[in-house]
């Protein structure tokens, strides 16, 4: 609350209710947002959350809600760039699997996985020699898919 | 065990109520025990333990109820990625598990409906409580379930020992908690699925929302 001249309270800088609400609506509106962005991100990728097993629920005071909110932006930015970086990285493994497939011998024993690409399944394919040693020695090679989920 | 039973509507602190309007606390009081569960509620949990897999426990916190009550722990000072709410709490203990695991019919009526509904339920030792049970901040500031005498326990926390049902239980209240972007109907539908699991009839002509 600020003070101004002739001891009058500058009401623009009051917390209001109407604030505190605007804040939640603006919480409640970012955890959405994060939580549809967790669910595109890889598991594997997610940061971890930060234990706070102290934390009590309590009202929060107007600037611990500014900070939650602030907080969240913070992590949302993150995990946005996160998952930009892992479309690239799928973008980069189909790019390469279509490589692969196009001159398996140039790609030897390389392996891509669906969990690189992006896509449903569990399946791999690897750049393999064709009838083991003799595919070696005549530089014949293939690409071989596995056959997927255990 | 059969019967009919109300639905009661706990208050809310008029600070807390000011602060969040939704917030919300239903509850039920039924003679249960915490006894072995019967074959047919150990058959839904098989069931549920099986549908449920992975791909859904990742996308539950996309889902309207987790949704909710994701965005109000945040609103309340709490991390829903540490402090889980029961519909995500419940399914993380199943991917660690394997399954849902049985209990009691008590903790087993409440986990098929947390799975069913998503809704934050919880049980209490009814006959160690002063009714009306209700929701307010205490004298350290930590928001609390309590009822007339005593404060049972923090929000979406364990209730403390007296509370907790035990093996001398003779009725349980059941609790249901709503906030924002969760309709009143649905804590009662929840409400009324523990009951049909404890072998109760919730009176539904009776509105408790009307008082």
């Amino acid at each position: 609350m600020t003070v101004i001249e002739n001891g009058a309270v500058d009401l623009r800088l009051v917390p209001t209710r109407t604030t505190r609400h605007e804040f939640h609506r603006q919480i409640a509106r970012l955890e959405r947002e994060l939580s549809a962005s967790l669910v595109s991100l890889d598991p594997a990728r997610r940061p971890l959350a930060k234990p706070s097993p102290t934390a009590q629920p309590h009202l929060l005071s107007d600037a611990e809600l500014e900070s939650t909110r602030d907080a969240l932006v913070a992590r949302l930015g993150e995990i946005e760039a996160l998952l930009v970086r892992q479309s690239a990285d799928r973008d980069q493994a189909r790019a390469l699997l279509k490589r692969m497939s196009d001159a398996p011998a140039e790609y030897r024993w390389v392996t891509v996985t669906t969990k690189e690409t992006g896509d449903e399944g569990c399946r791999t394919w690897q750049s393999v020699p064709v009838m083991g040693p003799v595919g070696i020695l005549g530089n014949w090679w293939r690409i071989r898919m596995s056959s997927g989920c255990p | 065990m059969t019967g009919t039973v109300g639905i009661e509507v706990g208050w809310i602190d008029h600070v807390l109520a000011a602060e969040f309007p939704d917030l919300a606390l239903r509850y039920v009081v039924v003679e249960a025990r915490l006894e072995a569960s019967p074959p047919e509620l150990l058959g839904q949990l098989a069931d549920l333990s099986t549908r449920f897999r992975g791909r859904q426990a990742i996308a539950l916190p996309t889902k309207p109820v987790p949704s909710a009550y994701r965005a109000f722990f945040r609103q309340i000072g709490l991390d829903p990625d540490v402090h889980r709410n029961p519909a995500e709490a419940v399914s993380y203990n199943r991917i660690m598990r394997g399954t849902f695991r049985s209990f009691n019919r008590v903790a087993d009526s409440i986990l098929a409906t947390i799975v069913e509904t998503h809704i934050a339920l919880g049980a209490l030792d009814a006959d160690a409580l002063s009714m009306p049970l209700g929701i307010r901040p205490g004298d350290d500031g930590v928001l609390g379930l309590v009822d007339a005498d005593h404060r049972i326990g923090p929000l979406f926390g364990s209730p403390e020992h007296p509370f907790e049902p035990s093996a001398r239980t003779e009725h349980v209240a059941v609790t249901a908690v709503g906030v924002a972007g969760i309709p009143s109907w649905m804590l009662d539908h929840a409400l009324w699925r523990v009951a049909d699991h404890l072998g109760f009839a919730l009176d539904s002509e009776e509105d408790p929302s009307v008082r």
